[in-house]
């Protein structure tokens, strides 16, 4: 794309004033207050118009329209401007700036309003490069401001590769962005530690807090509805409770009532039956006569006829009857034991025998039966004196007895034939034999003597030896049992008499008790006047006791007539009857009254006797209600003073919700943001760096004097490096001189200017005082290097400087180039400001007019 | 015979996009609306008031609302009758159970119809929620136990109409219409839908004060004349007290926070009451938007809530997605971003990030 020309219709100071282009470079140079900056504007201003839209303008277009409108006819406003596209196509654009109708883009050729295909509200001519209005003038226009950016801060070069490439120029690089993003999450977001205090956190400790304050609420909100719930219960309760008080009045109203009309009924009763106070009947004197008689009587002895022999009878068979013997009446235990020894004596002797005859070989075993016949007689005797007590002498026996079976035996077996040792052992039996039958002979003789003796002792002895003096002694015992037998009985007979004799004195006193007992009935009969002659003794009694009960009857009766009056008097209280009645009447009242004031479904009234503990009990039951009633009602009071809103604590978590949503949904976008911001960065810078790489290092060497031959752009950041030719080492761009910074700026900016345009077209670039902080080599160079690079595209240079305008002199002599000296519009040699407009000349060699340029 | 047919007042229910002062205005003015209820069928001699469930959220009812519930039936001598909803649903610690109401207040307490005698010839039968989800069909398999003409008050969901109801709205008690008629019911006085019917068979009323923005239908009381030829005539009457304006405001290219404020103050002119205006249209890349300063704007209402809806920016995101720049890479790459919201609220953070702009907080 070529600026053709560019026609001031109507902007600023123009009036219908055309400035020509040339397709290579074209200086326009002129003084302070020439109208640089007004072509400047009417020549981007007629390629892109302004935005039409409704309501205010923007303060960029309102500050463009307060520099630029035309002086003294502000509603005209007009530029226009011929292009010539790389399609060969040439256009021509008209721009109504102040009502932004009368807009249109004409394609010359073909006659055709092309406005379409660039219609952004008005034509914009920029969009034939892929750019719009803000991002055309970013990228196509290099003003002074930059150039200083670049030469004054070591990294305003990568910082102006940095925004271009963001935004091609127009805004913050992509750094600032995320950095400012950054430091927005920091403030709008912050960290989500528990520590922090930026506004997630808080929403986090707001929400938080503000649930546990909803559910605060409702727990209090559920306890002050149980405790409504709980004063209902208890309300019922002392209702209750006041119905079964109500109906234990009611009853004790009823009872007292009743019991007044019985008191009232009771009183009149008495009266009619007593008009006057009755007197207690004397009780008769003859009254206890007849009662001791009657309990005499009664308490008389039986008397029962005797059974069994008179104590006559029994005197007689006593008087019949021997008297018991003396003596034995058995053989005494003594006797026995003497007759007993005698006895075992004389058996002894028997037993012993003849003496034993000497040994032979064939009376060996008749020797042998006496041998041991003789010890066994031994034996019998030495049992015998032990019987008798007599120990030594019964151990001595035993002991012969003992040799003689030893040497019976041994004699017996044959243990030895000599026959000096039997006779030895003859002469030894014979001598023992000997002894013995001498002791028995003793033993006899003794229990005889004992015998008698025994028999002495228990009474005359009988004549005869001991054997009949015992048989005496028997006989006599034998006889005196049979009169101790009979004897026997007169003791049972005598017991009997004395008993029969007590017996029969007892039923006389008895008899005469009875005969007392009925004197005493009929002198009482006598005494109260009851007729007995000729009754028996009960019919006396039975009359008696008729007399008594009468009597009793009396005076009972006379006694409860005291005991009625005074009942009558208590009843009547010292009042009339008139005022039991009435009281009867007034509980009758109360009664009734109590009684309607019941609903008609009543709890069963109390029963028992002890109403009135049962009242006092309901009454307790009652106070306890009605206290715990009060309790509720004053917790229920308390609730509903303190009670928090459920609704407004709902509120509060739904807005801290929101908040907090609110919150998160800024950082996932922040965050979202920066991910895809770095993401970009990286990848344009990625695809950028090559390219501002290559542009550079085509005119490195030839800006730096072959100083630089190689650079390298680090696509992090866009930082430039270059090689030092000389020494090899790298460095980096923004260490490099002022002038070598400016040059390799205006070569990224050409690189970034194609870069950025996304239609095949070739941008111009519109060139403002760059060269204003530049030296004279600075200058020159940086001039050279813009002459070559407007080989490629089409560059317009706006300066004041006259050094640039000689250079464009000397340098732009080719059709290709321009130079366009503006002169002062506010004093073009002295003119009156109304006709500066035809003053306004345009010197320097006219180019035809340029022919459209291919490509 | 003539009745008041009311539902769904939720009497102490939150208004969560209210200021705290906005939301109390708001649940105080749904009590005025149960006095302009209770004076109406006062002023129509009405026979009986039936309330059909809903009258308060059990969960937020406030001890001074409850009070002002009681009193306020306990003044108006006209029997009133109420089927508890699944919002007062009648717990064991409900305050339908608890407050001592007075005579003329009759509320239903079981989950299967019973009948109230309105006159002879003319039974009433209602039913309770006794749980606040899970209620049954009222009606199915129902049959009247003695002649005349037999009406119904329920809180209960007609299965037809759930899907021209509110978004959210889940049924209780569902029921078919058909049920009615198989029932023997002459009509049913319902409530749970706050979109008002009028049905062949049953009637809701609609809620009589607004509880959201945005409200269709003609929503209040209803008076309903039975005649002894089981017609039932109904007529709409309108009992709200709040004023809730649902305001559409399209910003048409704003370029400036100045003519999106003058944009809302002109639609904001002339109203009054609550209001609630959704900010729609294009506007200019350069806009920055302030939802607090807007606010401002509605000082004059008992409240507004202000809110983004379809906005488009002004950015060529064509053009911009065309550039070399990181910009352009930037808006590629957040083209591709599922979530619509997500997708324009990067954007738009980006591109102002870019721009060096401080309003990096997207609406």
């Amino acid at each position: 794309m070529r600026i053709t020309h560019v026609v001031a219709r109507a902007f600023g100071p123009f009036h219908g004033e055309r400035l020509d282009l040339a397709p290579g470079m074209t200086v326009v140079t002129g003084p302070n207050e020439s109208g640089k900056s007004s072509w400047h504007a009417a020549l981007r201003l007629a390629l892109t118009g302004l935005r039409r839209g409704r309501g205010r303008a923007t303060a960029a277009d309102a500050a463009l329209s307060a520099q630029h409108r035309p002086w003294d006819s502000p509603d005209d406003w007009e530029v226009e401007a011929g292009l010539v596209l790389d399609d060969g196509r040439a256009i021509e654009l008209r721009q109504d700036l102040a009502g932004k109708v009368s807009c249109i883009a004409l394609d010359v050729g073909l006659g055709r309003d092309v406005s379409n295909e660039i219609l952004d509200g008005t034509p914009d001519a920029s969009h034939w490069l892929g750019l719009d209005r803000e991002t055309f003038g970013a990228t196509i226009s290099v003003s002074q401001a930059q150039i200083m950016a670049v030469t004054d801060a070591a990294d305003g070069l990568q910082d102006q590769m940095q925004r271009a490439a963001a935004t091609r120029g127009t805004d913050a690089t992509a750094a600032e962005a995320i950095e400012r993003l950054s430091a927005f999450r920091r403030d709008a977001v912050g960290a989500d530690t528990a520590n922090a205090k930026g506004p997630l956190r808080l929403a986090r400790l707001k929400l938080a807090a503000v649930r546990e304050a909803r559910d605060v609420a409702r727990s209090a909100h559920a306890e002050h509805l149980e405790e409504q719930a709980r004063l209902e219960e208890s309300t019922r309760a002392v209702r209750e409770m006041h119905l079964q008080l109500d109906v234990a009045l009611a009853t004790q109203a009823r009872d007292l009532a009743v019991e007044a009309d019985l008191r009232a009924t009771r009183a009149a009763e008495l009266i009619s039956r007593y008009p006057v106070r009755p007197t207690l009947a004397s009780r008769d004197r003859g009254a206890d006569l007849v009662a001791a008689a009657i309990t005499t009587w009664d308490h008389r002895p039986a008397v029962a006829p005797l059974e069994g022999p008179s104590s006559e009878n029994l005197q007689a068979e006593l008087d019949n009857l021997p008297e018991p013997p003396v003596g034995d009446v058995a053989p005494h235990a003594d006797v026995l034991s003497a007759l007993r020894g005698l006895d075992l004596a004389e058996e002894a002797v028997r037993v012993i025998g003849e003496p034993p005859t000497p040994s032979t070989a064939g009376a060996r075993r008749h020797v042998s039966g006496r041998v041991l016949g003789a010890p066994l007689g031994l034996i019998a005797v030495a049992s015998l004196l032990a019987w008798l007590g007599q120990p030594l002498a019964a151990l001595f026996v035993g002991g012969a007895a003992v040799v003689i079976i030893t040497w019976g035996i041994a004699r017996t077996l044959g243990a030895t034939t000599d026959q000096a040792l039997l006779e030895a052992r003859d002469r030894e039996q014979a001598a023992a034999w000997e002894a013995q039958r001498r002791l028995l002979d003793d033993r006899v003789h003794g229990t005889r003597n004992d015998l008698l003796a025994a028999i002495a002792r228990r009474g005359p002895v009988g004549g005869g030896d001991a054997r009949a003096a015992w048989l005496a002694y028997r006989s006599a015992c034998e006889e005196r049992a049979r009169l101790a037998a009979s004897s026997a009985r007169r003791e049972a007979i005598a017991a009997q008499l004395a008993a029969r004799r007590l017996a029969e004195e007892s039923t006389a006193a008895r008899q005469m008790a009875v005969e007392d007992a009925e004197r005493a009935l009929r002198e009482a009969a006598d005494a109260v006047g009851v007729p007995h002659d000729g009754r028996e003794r009960e019919q006396i009694r039975a009359a008696l006791q008729d007399w008594q009960r009468r009597q009793a009857a009396q005076v009972e009766g006379s006694r409860v007539a005291i005991e009625e009056w005074r009942e009558l008097e208590t009843l009547l209280g010292g009042g009339a009857l008139s005022d039991l009645a009435n009281e009867a009447t007034r509980r009758a009242q109360i009664a009734s009254h109590l009684e309607a004031a019941l609903p008609e479904l009543t709890p069963s009234p109390p029963t028992g006797s002890e109403l009135e503990s049962q009242i006092e009990e309901r009454r307790q039951m009652l106070a306890q209600a009605e206290a715990q009633a009060a309790e509720h009602r004053g917790a229920l009071e308390s609730s509903a003073r303190t009670l928090p809103d459920v609704a407004e604590a709902e509120e509060a978590v739904v807005k801290a919700g929101e908040e907090l949503a609110r919150v998160e949904a800024t950082a996932r976008t922040v965050d979202e943001t920066l991910r895809l911001l770095r993401l970009a960065q990286e990848r344009v810078h990625r695809d950028l760096a090559p390219i501002l790489a290559d542009a550079v290092r085509r005119w490195l060497p030839t800006v730096s004097g072959g100083a630089y031959a190689e650079v390298t752009v680090d696509p992090a950041d866009l930082s430039i490096q270059v090689k030092e030719t000389r020494t090899g080492t790298w460095r980096e761009a923004r260490l490099l001189s002022e002038g070598t910074r400016e040059q390799i700026y205006l070569l990224l900016r050409v690189a970034m200017a194609q870069h950025l345009v996304t239609t095949n077209e070739t941008a111009p670039l519109l060139l403002d005082e760059v060269t204003a902080q530049a030296d004279g080599e600075r200058r020159t160079a940086l001039l050279s290097v813009l002459h070559a690079l407007s080989a490629d595209r089409q560059i317009i240079l706006f300066t004041h400087d006259a050094e640039v305008a000689s250079w464009a002199e000397r340098t732009l002599a080719g059709p290709q180039d321009r130079l366009i000296r503006l002169r002062s519009i506010t004093n073009p040699q002295g003119a009156p400001v109304e006709k500066r407009l035809s003053a306004i000349g345009i010197e320097g060699e006219l180019a035809a007019e340029p022919a459209p340029v291919a490509g | 015979m003539k009745l008041l047919h009311f539902a769904d007042l939720h009497l102490d229910a939150p208004f969560a996009w209210a200021s705290p002062e906005a939301a109390r205005l708001r649940r105080r003015n749904r009590r005025q609306a149960l006095a302009r209820i209770l004076q109406l069928a006062t002023d129509e001699r009405c026979d009986a008031i039936l309330a059909a469930g809903d009258l308060f959220e059990l969960d937020r009812v406030r001890p001074d609302t409850l009070e002002f519930l009681r009193s306020a039936f306990a003044d108006v001598a006209i029997p009133i009758y109420v089927a508890p909803g699944n919002h007062d649903w009648l717990s064991p610690r409900s305050p339908f159970l608890t407050v001592r109401w007075s005579p003329n207040v009759h509320i239903f307490a079981n989950d299967r119809l019973e009948p109230v005698t309105l006159r002879d010839g003319l039974t009433l039968w209602g039913a309770a929620h006794r749980a606040p989800a899970n209620t049954a069909n009222f009606f199915s398999g129902f049959r009247p136990d003695r002649g005349g003409i037999h009406i119904a008050l329920a809180h209960a969901s007609e299965r037809t109409a759930l899907p021209w109801q509110e978004t959210g709205k889940q049924p209780h008690a569902p029921f078919e219409a058909a049920d009615l008629e198989e029932a023997g019911l002459t009509h049913a006085f319902l409530g749970h839908y706050h979109v008002p019917r009028d049905a062949k068979r049953h009637t809701y009323p609609g809620n009589p004060d607004p509880l959201e923005f945005g409200e269709a239908g003609e929503r209040g009381a209803v008076l309903a004349t039975l005649s002894p030829d089981r017609a039932v005539n109904r007529e709409r009457r309108s009992v709200a007290v709040s004023e809730v304006h649902d305001l559409r405001v399209d910003l048409r290219g704003a370029a400036h926070a100045e003519e999106v404020a003058e944009a809302v103050a002109e639609a904001l002119s002339g109203v009054s009451g609550f209001a609630r205006v959704t900010l729609v249209g294009e506007v200019a890349a350069s806009l920055e938007l302030d939802l607090g300063e807007l606010r401002r704007l509605g000082e004059h209402l008992d409240g507004l809530q202000i809110r983004v809806g379809d906005i488009s920016t002004g950015y060529d995101l064509a053009e911009i997605e065309r550039e070399a720049s990181v910009r352009g890479q930037f808006a590629r790459s957040a083209s591709g971003i599922e979530d619509p919201d997500l997708r324009r609220r990067v954007l738009l953070t980006g591109l102002r990030a870019l721009e060096g702009r401080r309003d990096l907080e997207v609406a």
